[in-house]
């Protein structure tokens, strides 16, 4: 469902020059499989994930989705995922109905599909209160909600969250992780990122850790418990990080000193 | 591009403006309070204005008839007027000789002192009328130091005039006026002669005399009628059948004619034709102005655009799918304004009734042809601004950004608005194809169509034309930002002066960027503004003669504003200063092309330029001046080269297809970077004929700069193409005289014409060479020199 292949995307950035934000990322996920992308803030999770919906092309790499490529075909790839992040805002001047019919009408939904599918929707996600409500006034939850279902009313093979549950209360992350697991259920390949490990342990069949635009390990939960001798997720997730900058730091310690 | 998305991405945006109170203010709300609001104001204004009362001095009042009675008291007699308050405050009369019934004692100082300016005035209009017989157009009269010089004194005495006019009756006008209605002889029908001729000064620049001079006018004109009909009832003929009587010359202050009634018509379109299209072009910029910075900037502002780019519509279709939003607002803004104004004017006119208690301006309506004109007109005028503005707002990051960046938009907008409006400047060839002036100019002829001298449906369709193609080229690059990742997702930054440089000298490339290939053209333009005035003072010593001052400025010109800046940019912020100027050997296909080609093509320009003069306008004689000294056939021909083709074919060469084409041609895009570099290349040059040239030579020289990737058959081709030039002026004309050579080209007056034969050779060779510069490959392709190898795509084992 999703092959990535040395995925590379560099920034000029005037503070630091040249930034490669992701350095040569490869993985695959399949169909019915949670993957979870671990890391820190500005690991390079965002980017990753922005190259797979085309909203950024990669500077160099290879990225499949559902059997298109990401710069070839980018229109059938953004046919085919449901994406959402921290960038991909609610309408202010719509509402939570008028927002997901939009969508669905963009996907070229047939009518009555997308109105049985949106009543359907709007039930199992609880949003029936706020239908009518304009994105101005809805709540952090609510528009979560409506993000959410603006993903899934074109039923898309893949779905791509980055962070889905930041900024929720406990009752409406619940519900987010929720809607994930019954997203695995029906078959779909999910790709989420997140810092938070309960979630990770609940939810993900494979994972990689990501830091400083590069994995740094993947693998099921177990097989990297067991890689290394870590039970504790959050521990190891820890360890592996504090490494990689420990090495990166002599690293550079290095080159400069001759 | 699929239709579908774009309306519905377009059905969205306008429910979305339709749900923001600010557009549907500044669309609906605001003109329709703002014209009536002002149109009550202009009102009371003007009611205010016209109850002032006005001062006219009469002289020579102790000349006038006793009946029929022209003056009661200090006023007209009241049947002079059809409003009875214009009678109560209409002008008040100074008297040179009081009535009788007043004490001659009491007249004050001041007065005496108005009356003394007044015969002074009189004097003068009468001397001035012994030279110019009563004449009172301009072309008749010969304009005489002596006429001029009075005609100054008149309007500086004017200026020094307290009241508002003066009517002066000579000695005799009584006695004339008594046996013209007395006589029943018809011979004596002859008009009055000149030196009992009433005699009015007033001056049309000042308002206020101006409307004093219309009250007056109508009170002589009654009078005068009354005259007639008692001459008339002693004739037996009816009054209007008589010769007029006074034919009266009033003198205009300022000018040399008096406002005749023809000109009413012309003048209230006058107001029209600047009002309108001016409000025009601003209100659709303005219409357009706060929904591309709502639909681009707020869009980002607002966290939603990503949202939208994921959707599987393409970035061509939301663009459009906006621009049409934006478009729709900009025409209903107009539009609105338009009716809202022309119907508040409309009233107006409707209440004041007749023209002369609005005081100068008169309402009438232009006809509503004109308004369905100017709105078909005006749908490409909103196309462009409205692409423009999306541009510019999807390149802001926050909507009070945006607002800076169209702001410099407005401001240049309006500064051609007012060009266009200024009076003189009429429809031509050349301005009809100026973006906005084009426009502009179309819309105010066509409210002064009637009277107006142009013809102007020949302009309509390359006035349209060239309009949709600039909204066209507007609405690409509009597509071209939302192509651009680092528009889209631009961090806010703080700027920082210092990093920025450092990071400009630090992260070097080894090509320039577009950004800064255009920062070297704008650095280019700004010296050669500064340095007009340089020039001047180097042209204005007299111990340098004329064509040595000519060749120093261009030399100068040519290194210092034309070459440095991108030299030291190149040197500065590139990597690689061999590749950014092309400095490396071409293959001697391209060398032979260089210098053959150019021989090939001045004929075919040169000829071009004879068939397209009538559309550029006419060369300033300052320039013509200046240049003259160069056909000198003393000055050595080796400097003239050096000057006109060796500099300007190393300086310009390393500047336009070194630094600039680099700048546009590294992201591959050719023929774009081709076309902007031979563009601005052309801007270069500052005069219209020039500039065109400028342009298809640079459309030549790019071409052949990208394909050789050097920049040597550049400069070969710029320096045989201008030696050329140079040497064609100093062929003695007898050469072109005499076979084989008058084969080639014939010279008369308009200068040289070469034959038939030589432009089908010239077209088929210069055609065969561009064709083969098309079809060919880059020598040096970017991706062949590319210094980081592309990365590997491995796959790494997880």
């Amino acid at each position: 469902m999703i092959d990535v292949a040395g995925l590379t995307k560099t920034f000029s950035d005037v503070r630091r020059g040249e930034v490669e934000a992701l350095k040569n990322v490869s993985f695959t996920a399949k169909a019915g499989e949670i993957f979870g992308l671990l890391g820190p803030n500005g690991a390079g999770k965002t980017t990753c994930l922005r190259l797979l919906s085309t909203v950024l092309r990669p500077t160099a790499g290879r990225a499949e989705i559902a059997g298109f490529d990401v710069v070839k075909n980018p229109e059938q790839v953004r046919a085919h995922i449901g994406f959402m992040s921290g960038n991909t805002g609610v309408y202010d001047r719509m509402s939570a109905w008028e927002m997901v019919e939009y969508f669905g009408r963009l996907y070229g939904v047939e009518e009555s599909v997308r109105a049985t599918r949106q009543e359907e929707i709007f039930g199992t996600l609880q949003m029936d209160d706020f239908r009518d409500i304009l994105g101005s006034k809805m709540s952090t939850g609510m528009k979560q909600k409506v993000s959410i279902a603006r993903t899934l009313i074109h039923d898309p093979p893949v779905l791509i969250f980055d962070e889905p549950t930041s900024g929720l209360d406990v009752l409406v992350a619940r519900s987010v992780i929720d809607a994930i697991e019954r997203l695995r259920e029906q078959g779909k390949c999910v790709i989420f990122s997140t810092h938070i490990m309960r979630e990770v342990e609940r939810l993900c069949d494979e994972v990689a850790v990501i830091d400083q635009g590069e994995i740094l390990a993947a693998g099921t939960l177990d097989e990297l418990r067991e890689q290394y001798q870590q039970p504790d997720v959050e521990e190891l997730f820890y360890q592996l990080i504090a490494d990689n900058r420990a090495n990166t730091a002599s690293a550079k310690s290095g080159e400069n000193s001759p | 591009m699929q239709r579908r998305n774009v309306g519905l991405i377009f059905a969205r945006e306008i429910r979305d403006q339709f749900r923001d109170r600010r557009t549907l203010f500044m669309m609906l709300v605001l003109p329709i309070l703002l014209y009536p609001g002002m149109g009550v104001g202009m009102l009371q204004m003007t009611v205010l204005f016209s109850n002032q009362e006005r001062e006219a001095v009469i002289l020579g009042n102790e000349n006038l008839p006793e009946t029929p009675l022209l003056i009661e008291g200090e006023r007209f007699d009241k049947r002079f007027f059809t409003k009875d308050s214009e009678a109560a405050h209409g002008l008040r009369l100074i008297l040179e000789t009081p009535p009788s019934n007043t004490d001659q004692e009491e007249t004050d100082l001041d007065q005496r002192d108005l009356i003394l300016k007044a015969h002074q005035l009189v004097e003068l209009v009468r001397q001035k009328h012994k030279i110019d017989q009563w004449e009172k157009t301009e072309d008749e009269v010969e304009e005489t130091p002596e006429l001029v010089q009075l005609e100054n004194e008149l309007a500086a005495a004017f200026a020094a005039f307290p009241a508002d006019l003066v009517i002066y009756f000579p000695p005799g006008f009584d006695q004339f006026i008594n046996e013209y209605l007395s006589s029943d002889r018809p011979a004596d029908n002859a008009a009055i002669t000149d030196d009992l001729r009433p005699v009015v000064v007033y001056s049309g620049a000042d308002e206020s005399s101006q409307i004093a001079y219309r009250q007056l006018a109508s009170v002589l004109g009654q009078y005068e009628r009354e005259l007639l009909q008692k001459r008339g009832e002693n004739l037996n003929i009816p009054g209007p059948f008589l010769q007029p009587l006074f034919e009266r010359r009033d003198y205009d202050g300022d000018r040399h004619n008096v406002e005749d009634a023809a000109m009413e018509a012309q003048h209230s379109a006058n107001i029209w034709s600047r009002f309108f299209p001016t409000l025009l072009i601003l209100m659709t910029l303005t219409g357009a102005f706060y929904p591309s910075i709502d639909l681009g900037a707020g869009e980002k502002e607002r966290g939603t655009m990503e949202t939208l780019l994921i959707s599987p519509a393409a970035r061509s279709e939301i663009v459009l799918g906006k621009f049409f939003t934006i478009l729709l607002f900009s025409i209903m803004t107009a539009m609105f304004n338009i009716i809202s104004m022309g119907l508040t004017a409309f009233y107006m006119a409707s209440m004041t009734g007749d023209s002369q208690s609005m005081g100068m301006i008169n309402l009438t309506l232009p006809p509503i042809s004109s308004f369905i004109a100017m709105s078909i007109m005006m749908i490409p005028l909103a196309a462009m601004f409205s692409a423009m503005s999306l541009a510019l707002a999807t390149f802001a990051k926050s909507t009070k950004e945006g607002q800076y960046y169209l702001t410099p938009l407005m401001i240049v907008v309006m500064g051609l608005t007012i060009f266009c409006m200024s009076p003189g400047v009429d429809l031509t060839p050349f301005n009809s194809v100026i973006p906005v002036v084009g426009l502009g100019l179309l819309l105010k002829n066509l409210i002064l169509s009637p009277i107006s001298d142009v013809d102007i449906y020949v302009y309509v369709l390359p006035v349209l034309l060239t309009s949709i193609g600039y909204s066209m080229i507007a609405l690409w690059w509009a597509i071209e930002q939302f192509h651009r990742e680092e528009v889209l997702f631009r961090e806010s930054e703080r700027l920082d002066l210092k990093l920025w440089i450092q990071h400009l000298l630090r992260d070097k490339e080894p090509l320039p960027t577009t950004g800064e290939a255009i920062v070297c053209f704008l650095t280019i333009m700004l010296l050669q503004f500064l340095s007009f005035g340089l020039f001047q003072g180097l042209f204005s010593d007299p111990n340098i003669s004329p064509a040595d001052a000519i060749l120093q400025a261009l030399s100068l010109q040519q290194v210092v504003i034309i070459a440095s800046p991108g030299l030291f940019m190149g040197l500065l912020i590139t990597s690689s200063v061999r590749r950014t100027f092309r400095l490396r050997m071409a293959r001697p296909k391209w060398i032979g092309m260089g210098i053959v080609l150019p021989i090939l093509l001045l004929p075919l320009a040169m000829t071009l330029q004879t068939y397209l003069q009538w559309f550029f306008p006419e060369l300033p004689d300052r320039i013509k001046e200046t240049l003259a000294p160069m056909s000198d056939p003393d000055l050595s021909v080796f400097k003239l080269l050096a000057v006109f083709a060796l500099l300007p074919a190393i300086c310009e060469e390393l500047a336009f297809r070194g630094f600039i084409l680099s700048g546009f041609s590294r992201n591959g895009r050719t023929g774009v970077a081709i076309v902007f570099s031979a563009l601005l290349f052309g801007v270069m040059h500052m005069i219209p004929q020039q500039v065109f040239n400028a342009f298809l030579l640079g459309l030549v020289l790019g071409l052949l700069a990208l394909r050789s990737g050097s920049i040597i058959p550049g400069v070969l081709f710029h320096f045989v193409n201008n030696a050329m030039g140079v040497l064609a002026e100093r062929i003695p004309v007898e050469t072109f005289q005499s076979r084989p050579v008058n084969w080639i080209a014939t010279v008369d007056q308009q200068g040289l014409h070469f034959s038939i034969l030589t432009l089908i050779i010239c077209l088929a060779g210069g055609g065969a060479c561009i064709w083969h510069l098309i079809q060919s490959t880059n020598d040096i392709s970017p991706a062949l020199e590319e210094e980081i190898p592309p990365t590997p795509l491995a796959v790494s084992e997880g």
